[in-house]
C-alpha cells in the first residue's frame, strides 16, 4: 500500500513538472527578447588649459617725435596687467603683444570680447563700441579720443586707423578675434592696442584704467 | 414462502418501473441543442521581431574629436553590439539608429526595457514607461535608448510595430559630467534589454 502511494505522488510531481516546463516553453514562444550592448566606454584623460604664456613684447607707436611710453605688462596665465601708458601728441599708441598658449588637449575658440572701464578721473566720457569689443573715450569740445581694443591683427597703426568711425573699427580690427581658434599645443598672439587720436586740449589727463577680457571656449 | 417471493417481486418491478419513469420524465424535461461546426481553418502565423542586420556608424557630437571616438555597431536580429567607444569631455556624444522590423504576421508590442549596468559600475537606472525612455547615468556616462537622435522624444513601453513594420530605437552614448575626463576610466558592457509581446 505504501509502496502504491508512493508511486501516486511520483506520477503526480511529472506531471506537475511537465505542465509548468510546458508553460515556460509556451510563455517564451510568446515573446521576443531584444538586446543591445556597449562593448566599452572609455574616458581619455583630456586638459582643457588656455592662458598666458608670459612671452610678451611692447610696441610704441607715434607719429610724431613726441615720446610714448607704454607700461611694462605682468602676466600671470590668465592675467596681463598692463602698466601706465603715456601718449602725448595725436597717434601715439602703444601696442601690447600677448602671447597666449593652449598646454592642453582640447581646442579652444574666442567666445567673447570686451573692455570695460574699471575706474575714470579723466574727464573723458567712455562708451563701449559694438557690445564692448572696442572703448572710446571722448569730451565735449576736445578733440581728443582715445581707443582701447584687442585685435589679432599685430600691424594696426594710427594710419591705419586714419579717421575711421569707432564702429568700424571695431568690425574691422576686433571682431575677427572673435571666432578664432587655438588648437590644443599651439600658440598665438593677441594685440592689445591703445591709441590717442587728436591733440587734447588739455595739456594732459590720467585716471583712466580698464580691463579687457578675452574668453575661450572649447572647440 | 410464495408470497414473500411475489412481494418481492412487486417492489422489485416497482422499483423499476418509477426508474424507467424517471429517466423518461428527466428526458422530457431536456431540450438538447446540437451545434455543427462546417469548417475550422488555421492560417499560419509567424512570430518575428528583430533588429535590421547590418552595421550602423555611430554620430559623433561634441565641440572637438580630442577625446572622442565613436565605435560602429553591428546588428543582428536578436542583438546590438556597439564596439569600443571614447567619450571625454562635456558636449560628447555618440548616437546610433537602430532599426527594429517586425517579419511576423503578429502585431508587437514592446512591453519593457530594462537597463543593464557595466560591469562593477555604480549607475542610476531608469527602465522605460509608458512615457519615458529608458536610461542608466553611470558617472559621467550617461546610455539612453530614445525615440529620437537628439533624445528628446521617448521611446516608451507600450509602443507597437504592426506586422511587416518597423520602428527605430536611437542609442546615444553622452559624457554629461560637468568637467573633462581627469583619468583614463573604462566601463564595460552597459545594455539595454528590450522585451515584444505579442500584441
Amino acid at each position: 500500500m505504501r509502496r502504491h502511494n508512493y508511486r501516486l505522488w511520483k506520477m503526480a510531481i511529472f506531471c506537475m513538472m511537465a505542465v509548468i516546463t510546458l508553460m515556460g516553453f509556451g510563455y517564451a514562444a510568446m515573446n521576443k527578447v531584444l538586446e543591445v550592448q556597449v562593448a566599452s566606454v572609455q574616458q581619455s584623460d583630456v586638459v582643457w588649459n588656455i592662458g598666458f604664456s608670459g612671452t610678451n613684447t611692447v610696441t610704441p607707436l607715434s607719429q610724431a617725435t613726441s615720446s610714448v611710453t607704454c607700461g611694462t605688462p605682468s602676466i600671470s596665465p590668465t592675467s596681463a596687467t598692463l602698466g601706465a601708458s603715456h601718449l602725448s601728441a595725436s597717434g601715439d599708441g602703444c601696442r601690447y603683444s600677448l602671447q597666449v598658449s593652449n598646454t592642453g588637449d582640447i581646442g579652444g575658440k574666442v567666445s567673447g570680447v570686451t573692455t570695460v572701464v574699471n575706474s575714470n578721473s579723466s574727464g573723458y566720457t567712455c562708451t563701449q563700441v559694438s557690445s564692448g569689443q572696442l572703448l572710446s573715450c571722448t569730451k565735449s569740445g576736445d578733440p581728443a579720443e582715445i581707443l582701447v581694443f584687442p585685435s589679432a591683427n599685430g600691424s594696426i597703426t594710427a594710419s591705419t586707423l586714419g579717421s575711421t568711425a569707432a564702429a568700424t573699427i571695431a568690425s574691422t580690427y576686433v571682431a575677427p578675434l572673435i571666432n578664432s581658434t587655438l588648437a590644443g599645443g599651439a600658440n598665438t598672439n593677441v594685440y592689445l592696442y591703445v591709441f590717442l587720436r587728436g591733440t587734447p586740449a588739455s595739456t594732459s589727463f590720467s585716471g583712466l584704467r580698464f580691463t579687457t577680457t578675452v574668453s575661450y571656449t572649447q572647440n | 414462502m410464495e408470497t414473500r417471493q411475489k412481494k418481492l417481486n412487486g417492489i422489485l418491478l416497482t422499483l423499476l418501473m418509477a426508474l424507467v419513469a424517471i429517466s423518461v420524465g428527466y428526458a422530457a424535461m431536456q431540450s438538447v441543442l446540437t451545434i455543427t461546426t462546417n469548417q475550422v481553418t488555421q492560417s499560419t502565423q509567424t512570430w518575428n521581431v528583430g533588429f535590421v542586420p547590418g552595421t550602423v556608424e555611430g554620430t559623433a557630437a561634441g565641440t572637438s574629436g580630442t577625446g572622442r571616438s565613436c565605435g560602429t555597431a553591428t546588428l543582428t536580429a536578436p542583438s546590438v553590439t556597439v564596439a569600443s567607444t571614447t567619450l571625454s569631455k562635456p558636449g560628447d556624444s555618440c548616437t546610433y539608429a537602430l532599426q527594429i522590423r517586425n517579419s511576423g504576421t503578429i502585431s508587437a508590442k514592446l512591453s519593457g526595457v530594462v537597463p543593464g549596468a557595466p560591469t562593477s559600475t555604480s549607475c542610476t537606472t531608469t527602465e522605460a514607461t509608458t512615457s519615458a525612455s529608458a536610461q542608466m547615468v553611470c558617472g559621467n556616462i550617461t546610455y539612453k535608448l530614445a525615440g529620437s537622435a537628439n533624445g528628446s522624444t521617448a521611446f516608451p513601453k507600450g509602443t507597437t510595430i504592426n506586422a511587416s513594420g518597423t520602428t527605430t530605437a536611437y542609442l546615444i552614448l553622452s559624457y554629461t559630467g560637468s568637467e573633462p575626463s581627469a583619468s583614463q576610466i573604462t566601463q564595460n558592457s552597459g545594455r539595454f534589454t528590450l522585451t515584444y509581446d505579442q500584441n
